[in-house]
């Protein structure tokens, strides 16, 4: 390393003279430390390789060592790669390196944010917050509704009316319907193309080869089509109180789905989001329920939508959406509180995907009209309203079907 | 040659852009290291501008490569000129080359049209500033052969062989977040993450880019952008929106913002009708009162 370079380090990161030299006090060694501290961003799943860190000591000589804040913004450049880790990045920016002695910035001078984002990023710890403290205590919510939650048990919901085993045979025809569904649910022309005799354009890179055996004569042209690309299916399902009479065909349907086509993610809401994919990997039906009522604790509890879509997109949409995503919602609407997040959640995800439906149970009931509140917010974003027993039986199914 | 990470500041604002140490850092880093710089934030912060800005700093061309869904490499990287190889072959009917020969005519550097990616990496002088403009609209088979040009700067062509970079470009990626970039790709670039403007400096940004402005004025449609980024919009307006309508306040010689000229201009904020619609009357007095006690206050 450049002599004045060690000799610029030892002035800025000198210890002496302060007080709280904390036990992880450095050796003087930054190479060192700044390989110890890509380790611990790792682990805590942020891209921070030593060829991250090699990066930011070779730089690191060309900026003013005395000015901490460029330190800082050195080191968040090459170490963070996505917005959702600029949070976790300060806090542990701020404690790995408090211990160098110069480091006398207090963390708000450090990290001066704009009043927005501080904003949203407060709102977003808020959610967390919540969405944390359910985890620990998934039936407060449940607890303070006036219905009868002490009944509820992941085991009891497995081993009663809801969950009774499904056999091969019903199954097996489930598949067959779905199979056809799908193949006309799957697929849109790519923009990418591929060389055929039938197509509709000329291929004239390849046409243009292929005369020179003639001299330049164009004798045949090479046409190209498009190819047909796979969309990804995303599925959202209500798995509250109001809809478990519902809740065994609609798990058949997408346990299907999901053994048929590869690229189908699922998630299940009611008072919290749950990314389920995993569950409806297994390779049987009843193992996977099996699995579902153990991992998810919100099971046929209360439904709060509006809040359940506000988790989803903050957690997962800009993971799991794209432009080229079908993304499916599974819910009677039925809300167990008033909420106006409902159609801004939506609109949200609406613009991300290349088309949004949403399948109701009860849109076949006679009658049936979408005046729930939180239904009637969604409908303006849908672009598709319909039950899944219209799309898999093409008619209207008798509402005993489903019970 | 730029000196240290407050220069580019410095440089960047006597570009027109109003920038901060984040920024002029991450310029800094790719210039040191030739890492590229993937910029995220919402639209309409100032994500392209910051290429721009950055080839006039740096005296040098700035090419651009707009992604769509669909882009394929004939579009990003190079494409055969057709109508000029046939002519030739044309003119070749009676000349005694053989079939070899010709091909090795009509396929020379002569007949090939440079896109984007190729003339970048081919610039003959210096290195120019390459812009990736919304990457996350391409798909994921683009963003594959995007990333084996930014590891090696080299691109292979059937026909003519290997080409290296004669000077490896600077290059900024722009993304709008509308689908999740590969982990690949993130760990080959720097990562900014550029926010809507604080009052401070949205205001000077605006002076910067309206010298004449009225200073009342401008505080006012500051503060008026800045109330109605807190509401909940579809679209949220950025600062181009900000530059947008004051110009055309500017052209309606008004000083100040009363209710009528806002809501004669109102399509320069809101660009979706239920932004409009949510904006209109009521709320409008509201952000409107707002500006106006944020005005009155110390």
């Amino acid at each position: 390393m450049d002599p004045s370079f060690q000799e610029r380090l030892g002035q800025a990161f000198q210890p002496s003279g302060y007080r709280n030299v904390s036990a992880r006090q450095p050796d003087g060694e930054l190479s060192r430390n700044m390989l110890r501290f890509c380790g611990l961003l790792r682990k805590r799943g942020f891209m921070a390789g030593t060829a991250e860190a090699m990066e930011a000591l070779r730089v690191l000589p060309r900026i003013d060592l005395e000015d901490w804040r460029a330190f800082y913004l050195v080191l968040r450049s090459l170490l963070v790669s996505r917005r959702e880790e600029l949070g976790g990045f300060d806090a542990l920016f701020h404690s790995f390196w408090t211990g160098w002695g110069a480091f006398e910035h207090s963390a708000h001078q450090l990290f001066e944010t704009p009043p927005e984002r501080a904003g949203s990023t407060t709102r977003q710890a808020r959610l967390a917050e919540k969405e944390g403290a359910a985890d620990l205590a998934p039936d407060e919510h449940n607890a303070n509704e006036a219905t009868s939650i002490a009944l509820y048990s992941p085991e009891e919901v497995l081993a009663g009316r809801l969950f009774h085993r499904i056999e091969q045979d019903e199954l097996r025809e489930m598949e067959q319907r779905i199979k056809r569904l799908s193949q006309r649910l799957a697929t849109r022309p790519g923009r990418r193309t591929r060389v055929g005799r039938r197509g509709h354009a000329v291929d004239l890179r390849r046409s243009l080869r292929h005369s020179l055996g003639f001299g330049g004569d164009m004798v045949t042209l090479v046409r190209k089509h498009r190819r047909l690309r796979r969309l990804q299916l995303v599925l959202l399902l209500d798995v509250s109180r109001s809809m478990d009479v519902y809740s065994q065909f609609l798990l058949k349907v997408i346990y299907s789905l999901h053994s048929l086509r590869g690229k189908t993610e699922s998630f299940v809401f009611g008072t919290n989001v749950k990314h389920v994919t995993d569950c409806f990997r297994s390779a049987d039906i009843n193992t996977a329920l099996a699995n579902l009522s153990h991992q998810v604790p919100f099971w046929s509890g209360g439904t709060r939508i509006g809040h359940s879509f506000r988790l989803f997109n903050l957690k997962y949409s800009h993971k799991f959406l794209s432009n080229r995503t079908v993304l499916i919602i599974l819910s009677d609407g039925l809300d167990t509180e008033q909420s106006e997040a409902v159609g801004e959640e939506l609109a949200a995800m609406k613009q991300r995907v290349a088309k949004l439906i949403w399948l109701n149970p009860l849109a076949d009931t006679p009658g049936y009209e979408p005046l729930a509140e939180s239904m009637a917010a969604a409908l303006p974003h849908i672009d598709l309203f319909s039950s899944v027993e219209r799309l898999l039986f093409g008619r209207k199914a008798q509402a005993s079907q489903t019970a | 040659m730029i000196e240290g990470v407050h220069e580019i500041e410095v440089r960047m604002h006597e570009n027109g852009y109003v920038s901060d140490q984040a920024v002029a850092t991450s310029i800094f880093l790719l210039m040191e290291l030739k890492k590229p710089i993937l910029i995220e934030g919402h639209a309409g912060v100032g994500k392209t501008e910051v290429a721009k800005v950055l080839a006039k700093i740096l005296g040098t061309e700035l090419i651009r490569l707009q992604c769509y869904e669909g882009l394929d490499v004939s579009t990003a990287l190079y494409e055969w000129n057709y109508q000029k190889q046939i002519l030739r072959m044309r003119l070749e009917d009676g000349s005694t080359h053989s079939v070899e020969e010709k091909e090795e005519i009509i396929f020379s550097p002569q007949f090939l049209l440079k896109r984007p990616l190729l003339s970048a990496i081919t610039s003959p002088n210096q290195s120019v500033v390459l812009l990736i403009d919304e990457v996350d609209r391409a798909d994921e088979e683009f963003e594959a052969f995007l990333l084996e040009v930014l590891s090696d700067f080299q691109v292979s062509i059937p026909e003519l062989g290997t080409i290296k970079a004669t000077h490896i470009p600077y290059v900024i990626l722009t993304s709008n977040r509308t689908r999740e970039l590969s982990d690949a790709l993130r760990r080959r670039c720097q990562y900014l993450w550029i926010d809507y403007p604080s009052f401070e400096k949205e205001l000077s940004i605006l002076e910067l880019r309206l010298p004449g402005i009225n200073p009342r004025l401008a505080r006012q449609i500051t503060a008026f952008m800045q109330r109605v980024r807190t509401k909940s919009l579809l679209k949220k307006p950025g600062v181009a929106e900000t530059l947008d309508w004051a110009a055309s306040l500017l052209l309606l010689h008004r000083d100040w913002l009363d209710r009528e000229s806002v809501e004669a201009t109102l399509g320069c904020i809101f660009k979706d009708i239920h932004d409009l619609q949510r904006m209109s009357k009521d709320r409008l007095d509201e952000v409107l009162a707002e500006v106006e006690s944020v005005q009155n206050g110390p």
